[in-house]
């Protein structure tokens, strides 16, 4: 029997290789985004997986800072005497830009105790040894390949004063190792490490193994009650939860990408399979009277769909690993190395290409399966009969369906409405999937009552509309709209889904540029910025105060105001990004966005100090508000601050607190900057005054100085590259759900040749029949495009509203007119477009040939 | 031929009402639609025969015109009407054709005079299909009391002519792939 | 032979198919007149579709010249040739050809609404022509809901609506029984006596053929036989 299968749906495959074709690229397309989606979301979290347990190596805990800024020494000692202890390894960290004759790299430098830290990890050296100098180190060979040095060869360091050289005294590979996967890097001793990043006396990091017979959790909670709160006591591999945060908006949005270009794929199958069901309704009725069972006649179509699904699974496997592949390098380069995080390399596993093969076959069946039941619920004496084409009418969707789709919209309304956040909680990540599920389930109830909802639509507007505009050939038009009105809706919202998709990431986009523009014009005042890093590397070297004193004195420059910006962790446990002004000076020359408050009251109050502006993502993890206290973790203990106001978060960093410099000096005795804003002289050009900086402190300090106009290029640079990935995204959603209008037209002419040569038989001329044909995937458009954009528009909100709560940026909403007038373009155009190739061909069909019977 | 049935036929016209002798010539044709055409003199010597078997008497008519001769049906002739129209059914028809003699006389000699005759047969028998045809149409279009009748008639004579047709056919094909040609 | 409305000269219609060619229609001449109604017969296969096809400018002829109402097919574009279909040429086809999404008002209707003719005029039309075909009580009915019998009778009447002079039937009684066949036939005759209407009609039907009063046979493609039929019987 089932080779019997076999054979039968081989033979048809073959024989309609278009139509096969078409559904198995629709399958493919399908699959190629979920599992490209799946692969980077895989690699994203394993890079960050990567990035945490890279500097642990063996370790089984790891004591960390909570204040940004390392901790104090004596933490080492307390920890390495504490029972269960069997090594305490110290360690100092800082990216760090590397410069070896005229070459200069990026790299991650840790201050290490060469005969401590190999108990953590092993050091697998090509030539020389592990640095025990101050003024020596040991380099990674990627590194060493970088910079083209040699052991025994010079390198300099940037530190926060200035170059400082360093020997290389040792050549280390680090290929697979987990330090090795983050880059390149190199170790230098702890003491040359704590002067070069201006932490002397202070530690970054301190590695702990485990002593045989004890716990590692109970080690864990006995260490974090003998220390202080400056520091955390955590797991290595312990994901912080704004980073979490960040990767899960990105995994959520990806997530939907693949899972909208899914639906789209799973309705061409749908489409092809009820097409070929139903031109083969006699055959498979003649199989039905020669004694084959109902289920025997599933069993055949299902045989079918499912070779094509297993074929457009595989497909699909190597499309998304090229493009997963593809996109890792993107993501790394535009958007994921600010956070440094870089994306692990893209591997398929066993678990990837078995959801990509039930994805695929998955879809295939179950998008065949309604068409298959159909074919035996008709009598075989009625399908055998040589009848015209599907019917109009047949099988109308009855109001239960309406029902359902409403109870799922509403359903699912109402539950997002309850679990909407009300400023007093961050969205939890099982919310945010939760909703995802709402997204999906609100989704299905659009397509279960959208064939009964066109069928309305279609009898109160489109006849009407259509008739008035084209005549009997618009009537037509809409008619044939509704011979298939499951079809048809599948159709529409494959096009729905893809055009509220770019609606709505438009729309946050544009919300974002806004927000972020306007927070730019009031906030960036400054004419330049000073840092001393690569830009583009990422790792940054904190300047001392005496350098910034004698940045004030250059010609040309009016004021200078030392910033420091560094990660925290605050009360609730998680990280917060914490920033630091000197407010006397920053209200000379610029204005915080604020969402509540009143500014100059509140800058006032910030000069008072003992005073915080928060962003509403911290008002809602700490739940504060106006005018009320918490706590900053310090070197010197908590510190008590007040909120004065809150203000516009552009930075999806999980929420960000500004201070004033004299409470930050004051608790956490410490000068550096991480960098300066300077404002130039009236008569001075900020272009001027760089090129003097450069020339005094461009080689030595390796300056990076972004004027004003830079910056924000920079900024939107990576805006743009997140939403430009976004775009690419919804343009290949968009060219699916073309591809899904041009092949369910294709099929309904196919399965009306007949009607349209008797309509040019009749006297129709090709160009109406042509209308006829566009008529019909105007009227696709216009309801895909409706819905859509409506939808787009409600996603757009929910995203642009909650995305405060989920990562922390505040998005000001507004209304993207060119993203809906594209979406509404795409719609009108796209739709009678896809449309045309087939209604070209149904325009110049040979009517002889378009009547005959077979 | 069919001399039974010409005699019935007529008794059963005269157990309808009493009738001249030239009178029965139209009637008869009614009867049949014009399928059978009877010459007078069949008639009169059929109406003898049954005067003479005392199934019709023949009284003169009041009135003026050449021939006042009436004829109508006596008990015997009445009786003899029902014995007839309820008989078992009659015998197949017996398949004689003046075509089979020439046909079966030219066919093993002259293959082509063979299929002239039969084309020209087959014009003929179209020829006589659409005058049926015809004749059938008007019967329709004039609505008269006696269509039903007449289009059974019409009919039976239409499926016989189609049956020669068929078989016209058939001869042809079956010479034509004997002659190994086509046409 | 009255106005003459169609002529064929040597017309050669020829389908290839890779090398191999097919004469479906092989060296035709033939007039039709004004009011004539012709039966084509002829074995499956022998051109009589094809001939139709050529005639009413559905297919255009590989050689020879069509003359539809004193128009030269070849030299007419396809909107033109559509326009002559629309308003000159009725079809009826074997299979009723009906569209399924329209009532039997609207399908008889059609050609008249594809003729931009005001709704309410051309089904004023619609509905006495169905009355001439006596489908009055099914105006509204949809294809599905007909027999076969009816639906061809829609299918001449919309034929019909444009009022062409000139009717073509393709085999239209071929799908139906005797009884439903003869009503057709005899609709199409009364079309002819009473309106004066030209009728072509292909069968393979000698009884239905008998309805015509000239009889063309043909044999792979070629003229066998041209009869007139509308005399007496021989
Ligand atoms: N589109 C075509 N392509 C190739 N050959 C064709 C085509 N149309 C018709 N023919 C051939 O032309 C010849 C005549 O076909 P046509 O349809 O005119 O025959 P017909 O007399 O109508 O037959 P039937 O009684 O079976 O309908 C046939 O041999 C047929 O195979
Ligand atoms: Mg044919």
């Amino acid at each position: 029997m089932t080779s019997l299968y076999a054979r039968l749906a081989r033979r048809y495959l073959a024989g309609k290789k278009g139509r096969s074709l078409m559904t198995l690229l629709g399958i493919a397309l399908g699959v190629t985004m979920v599992v490209a989606v799946l692969l980077i979301n895989n690699a994203i979290l394993a890079s960050y997986e990567n990035l945490l347990s890279a500097a642990a190596g063996r370790a089984d805990l790891q004591v960390s800072a909570t204040t940004g800024f390392g901790f104090r020494e004596e933490v080492l000692k307390a920890v390495a005497a504490s029972p269960g202890v069997a090594a305490a390894v110290p360690v100092v960290r800082s990216g760090s830009p590397v410069v070896a004759g005229d070459r200069q790299a990026g790299a991650t430098f840790y201050g290490i105790d060469a005969e401590q830290d190999q108990k953590v990890r092993d050091y697998r050296l090509t030539s020389g040894r592990l640095p025990t100098a101050v003024g020596e180190t040991a380099i990674s060979t990627e590194l060493a390949g970088n910079l083209a040095v040699e052991n025994g060869g010079k390198l300099s360091l940037l530190t926060t004063k200035g170059l400082k050289e360093f020997t290389v005294v040792g050549i280390f590979d680090a290929a697979g190792t987990v330090r090795g996967a983050l880059g390149p890097f190199g170790v230098i001793t702890l003491p040359a490490a704590q002067v070069a990043y201006g932490k002397e006396g202070r530690l970054d990091l301190i590695d702990v193994t485990v002593a045989d017979g004890h716990a590692v959790e109970a080690v864990r909670d006995l260490l974090a009650g003998a220390l202080d709160d400056q520091v955390r006591v955590g797991t290595p591999v312990e994901r912080s939860k704004d980073m979490q945060r960040l990767l899960d908006s990105v995994i959520f949005l990806l997530t939907m990408a693949g899972a909208i270009s899914l639906f789209a794929g799973a309705f061409i199958i749908y489409t092809n399979v009820s097409m070929s069901v139903a031109e083969r309704q006699r055959d498979l009725s003649i199989l039905r009277a020669l004694g084959m069972k109902r289920g025997e006649v599933i069993g055949l179509v299902l045989t079918e769909a499912g070779l094509l699904g297993l074929l457009g699974a595989l497909l699909g496997l190597v499309w998304g690993y090229g493009m997963a592949t593809f996109m890792a390098g993107q993501m790394t380069d535009q958007f994921l190395t600010s956070y440094g995080v870089q994306t692990a390399a893209v591997t398929i596993t066993l678990p990837t290409v078995a959801v990509a093969l039930a994805v695929g076959v998955g879809a295939a069946l179950f998008a065949a399966f309604g068409p298959a039941r159909e074919t035996v619920t008709v009598s075989p004496v009625d399908a055998m009969r040589p009848g015209d084409g599907p019917a109009a009418g047949a099988k109308r969707p009855g109001w239960g369906r309406v029902a359902a789709g409403l109870g799922l919209l509403l359903g699912s309304a109402v539950v997002l409405w309850l679990t909407w956040p009300d400023g007093s909680a961050m969205v939890s990540p099982l919310l945010l999937r939760a909703w995802g599920l709402l997204l999906v389930l609100m989704l299905l109830g659009v397509v279960v009552m959208l064939p009964a909802l066109l069928t309305g639509l279609t009898r109160v507007i489109f006849r009407p509309f259509l008739t008035a505009i084209f005549g009997i050939t618009g009537r037509l038009a809409a008619d044939n709209l509704v011979r298939m009105p499951r079809r048809t809706a599948a159709t529409i919202c494959s096009l729905m889904v893809s055009l509220s998709f770019m609606v709505a990431m438009g729309g946050v986009e544009a919300s974002q540029m806004s927000t972020f523009d306007a927070w730019y014009e009031k906030t960036i005042a400054w004419d330049m910025n000073v840092s001393s890093s690569f830009s583009g590397i990422g790792a940054q070297v904190e300047m001392d105060a005496a350098f910034v004193r004698e940045l004030a004195q250059v010609e040309g420059v009016r004021l200078v105001s030392p910033q420091k910006m560094m990660r925290v962790i605050i009360g609730d446990g998680d990280q917060a990004f914490l920033q630091v002004f000197d407010f006397e000076l920053l209200r000379q020359y610029s204005e915080t966005m604020l969402e509540e408050g009143d500014w100059e009251t509140a800058a006032d109050l910030m000069e008072q100090g003992g005073h915080t502006i928060i962003s509403p993502a911290i008002a809602a993890r700490l739940k504060v508000g106006l005018g009320d206290s918490f706590t900053l973790p310090s070197p010197d203990g908590p510190v008590s601050v007040k909120v004065a106001a809150i203000m516009s978060d552009v930075t999806p960093y999980g929420g960000t607190i500004s201070i004033d410099q004299q409470d930050y000096v004051k608790n956490w005795h410490d000068e550096t900057a991480t960098n300066v804003a300077v404002l130039v002289t009236p008569g001075a050009t900020p272009e001027a005054v760089k090129e003097r900086l450069m020339d005094r402190w461009g080689e030595s300090m390796h300056l990076n100085i972004r004027l004003n106009r830079e910056f924000w290029q920079e900024l939107r640079a990576a805006y743009e590259g997140f939403y430009g990935l976004m775009d690419g995204l919804v343009w290949v959603a968009i060219l699916v759900s073309g591809l899904a209008i041009a092949n369910t037209l294709l099929a309904s002419i196919l399965e009306r040749k007949r009607e349209f040569g008797l309509l040019r038989a009749v006297g129709s001329r090709p160009s109406e029949v042509l209308r006829v044909v566009v008529g019909e995937s105007l009227s696709i458009g216009i309801i895909g495009g409706l819905i859509g954009v409506a939808a787009g528009l409600g996603l757009q909100w929910c995203i642009g509203s909650s995305s405060q709560y989920i990562n922390g940026a505040t998005v000001r909403l507004v209304l993207d007119v060119t993203t809906i007038a594209t979406a509404v373009g795409v719609a009108l155009v796209l739709a009678p477009l896809a449309g045309l190739l087939p209604a070209r061909w149904a325009a110049r069909l040979d009517v002889v040939e378009a009547l005959r019977y077979e | 031929m069919g001399g039974l049935a010409v005699k019935h036929g007529i008794l059963g016209i005269l157990a309808g009402r009493p009738c001249h002798g030239y009178e029965l010539k139209t009637e008869f044709d009614n009867l049949t639609a014009g399928l059978w055409e009877l010459n007078v003199g069949q008639i009169y010597s059929t109406l003898e025969r049954m005067v003479k078997d005392g199934l019709v008497e023949s009284y003169a008519d009041e009135g003026p015109g050449e021939d006042r001769k009436m004829y109508r049906v006596t008990q015997d002739g009445l009786k003899d009407l029902e014995t007839w129209l309820s008989r078992p059914p009659l015998k197949a028809r017996p398949l004689r054709d003046e075509l089979y003699v020439r046909l079966g006389l030219l066919v093993e000699k002259d293959l082509a005079a063979t299929l002239d005759l039969l084309d020209s047969q087959r014009r003929v028998y179209h020829l006589q299909m659409a005058e049926l045809t015809r004749q059938k149409i008007g019967v329709v279009r004039a609505h008269g009391p006696d269509r039903v009748r007449r289009e059974m008639m019409l009919d039976s004579a239409l499926f016989h002519v189609e049956a020669d047709l068929k078989w016209i056919e058939n001869c042809e094909a079956r010479l034509r792939a004997l002659g190994g040609k086509e046409e | 032979m009255t106005e003459e409305i169609i002529r064929l000269e040597r017309v050669v219609k020829e389908f290839r198919r890779g090398d191999t060619a097919v004469r479906a229609v092989d060296g035709v001449s033939l007039t039709i007149g004004r009011g004539e109604f012709v039966s084509i017969m002829g074995k499956s296969g022998s051109g009589k579709s094809t001939l139709l096809h050529l005639m009413s400018g559905l297919q255009q002829a590989t050689q020879g010249s069509v003359r539809l109402l004193g128009r030269e097919l070849s030299q007419l574009k396809d909107d033109d040739l559509t326009l002559l279909r629309r308003t000159h040429v009725g079809f009826i086809f074997q299979f009723f050809n009906l569209l399924p999404t329209l009532t039997a008002l609207e399908n008889v209707a059609l050609p008249l609404l594809l003729a931009k003719v005001r709704t309410s005029v051309a089904e004023a039309k619609a509905l006495e022509l169905l009355k001439t075909v006596g489908l009055t009580s099914r105006a509204a009915h949809k294809p599905d809901e007909l027999s076969g019998g009816q639906m061809q009778r829609v299918a001449i009447a919309r034929a019909l609506a444009g009022d062409p002079p000139l009717l073509f039937a393709d085999e239209p009684t071929g799908n139906l029984d005797s009884a439903s066949g003869e009503e057709i036939l005899l609709l199409l005759k009364q079309m002819q006596i009473d309106r004066g209407q030209t009728i072509v009609m292909v069968t393979h039907d000698a009884k239905a053929a008998a309805y015509g009063d000239r009889l063309i046979t043909m044999r792979d493609g070629r003229v066998l036989d041209d009869q007139l039929t509308g005399g007496m019987v021989g």
